[in-house]
């Protein structure tokens, strides 16, 4: 999804422990219709290499609820 | 060329597996998982989407627990140096491939570790019945071949599991999965190993093991995962904890597509034109003086793979004259599973090996059959 897909809302970016965790919660939010954009993960937020997923702050609590029942945890969320 | 040794590795591939592979060398090319660029991603998301069609293709519900290796023999020393400590007792059978054979020997001479080895019958068949009886109180694994290299023949792997309990049980898939609905839920397997290039379609240099959730290996390599980076410590969690090194990108690509291509096809499908040439070959076979066949004759017990001697003529000269007079590729010899060809009485010189593949045709059956009938003759003449 592009970067303008999301519009002007704010943002909240969302850690996971793995890329394909990364991965997973991208293809939950597709399949939801949630706009997402995956990032380098913020140099703020952690050392790690990896990706960080973008979500809106208002569709995080949704998406921590989409994930708590995969039981795909994430590890962080963070406003921009 | 009449390619007859997909046992070996499957050709043709299909042209999406080919497709998959150049679209990821000329349009993707970042290092999956390794930095957060779109390239990178693009490779990443070609590795996830791998992994998901793989899950589904085996029954897993939870794609986290496939890991991928280099092919079926690094999974199986995963799984073997990851279970097995020092004294541990292991059950196998007779069949097992030297993949199997000889970690168990390192193992056996350097830890300790006891091998229990479970006799077949003649056309490579274990009993369940003899698996349990060969338990011991501290077996910590059974591992069980679940198609044969060499004769074909299928395990029972469900009836071996529910015989032997809460014994964890691996599984060496290499010949079955893309060729036999395998489904690791259904049938209660704790570790599948698996290839990528035989019946699944895919390129060499992929493969995988499947871990049962909770169950807890130690890693057979560590190091760089893209993740956790601030830590020296291995990740605990998966597919981190066993994947360390950058990955074989293009080949995953190439793996995931012929896992959809399976899917959209179906293994089922896959398989009975696959016994139907195998009917076809067998039956044909069956009438020519001076041929041995191994393996089971009930298709429901096999795959289509056809092992064969010509009373007279060694296994590599049969395998030659094929190649060379007739174009037919097949495969001669012990298969590095020289158990296995004791077990259904083909030791030492082992057999001639004939596998049709998902693009096998009727015709080319056809000309096997003839050639080996000519080539039968001439050896008693």
């Amino acid at each position: 999804m592009s970067d303008e897909a999301g519009g002007g809302g704010a943002r909240v970016v969302v850690l996971f422990r793995s890329v394909h965790d990364a991965m997973y919660a991208e293809k939950v939010c597709k399949e939801h219709g949630l706009w997402c954009d995956l990032v380098p993960t913020p140099h703020k937020h952690s050392t790690d290499c990896g990706m960080a997923l973008q979500v809106l702050a208002t569709d995080a609590p949704v998406l921590q609820e989409l994930l708590a029942k995969l039981v795909l945890a994430y590890r962080e969320i963070h406003p921009l | 060329m009449i390619y007859l040794d997909n046992a070996a590795t499957s050709w043709p591939k299909p042209p999406c597996v080919l497709e998959a592979m150049s679209d990821f060398l000329t349009n993707k090319g970042g290092s999956p998982g390794r930095s957060g660029h779109k390239m990178s991603q693009d490779a990443a998301r070609v590795v996830f989407e791998a992994r998901e069609a793989l899950a589904q293709l085996f029954g897993v519900s939870d794609s986290r627990q496939l890991i991928f290796t280099a092919n079926a023999t690094t999974a199986i020393n995963l799984a073997l140096f990851g279970m097995l400590r020092s004294g541990d007792h292991i059950v196998i059978s007779s069949m097992e491939h030297n993949a199997i054979l000889r970690p168990l020997r390192h193992l056996a001479d350097t830890q300790d570790v006891r091998v229990s080895v479970v006799q077949s019958d003649r056309s490579g068949l274990i009993d369940p019945a003899d698996v349990r009886a060969a338990l011991q109180p501290d077996t910590r694994l059974v591992a069980i071949v679940q198609a044969s290299n060499a004769s074909g023949t299928l395990e029972p792997v469900a009836a071996i599991k529910r015989a032997i309990g809460e014994v964890p049980l691996l599984v060496d898939a290499s010949q079955a999965v893309g060729a036999y609905p395998v489904n690791v839920e259904r049938d209660g397997i704790d570790l599948l190993a698996f290839t990528g290039h035989k019946s699944l379609l895919g390129p060499m240099g992929t493969g995988g093991l499947y871990i049962r959730p909770g169950l807890e290996l130690r890693p057979l390599i560590f190091g760089g995962t893209g993740s956790a980076s601030d830590s020296d410590l291995q990740p605990d969690f998966l597919p981190d904890r066993y994947e360390s090194g950058t990955c074989n990108g293009v080949g995953l690509a190439g793996l995931g597509a012929a896992a959809r291509y399976l899917l959209q096809h179906g293994v089922e499908t896959i398989r009975a034109h696959e016994l139907a040439l195998w009917r076809r070959l067998h039956d044909g076979l069956a009438g020519i003086d001076g041929l041995t066949l191994y393996g089971p004759t009930d298709p429901t017990q096999r795959l289509a793979t056809q092992s064969l001697t010509v009373v007279g003529l060694a296994p590599s000269e049969v395998g030659q004259q094929l190649s060379e007079r007739y174009g037919i590729a097949v495969r001669a010899g012990l298969h590095c599973a020289t158990a296995a060809h004791k077990s259904i009485g083909s030791f030492p010189t082992g057999t001639v090996r004939l596998s049709v593949g998902h693009a096998t045709t009727a015709a080319e059956v056809d000309t096997a059959i003839t050639a080996l009938g000519e080539i039968a003759a001439g050896a008693k003449a």
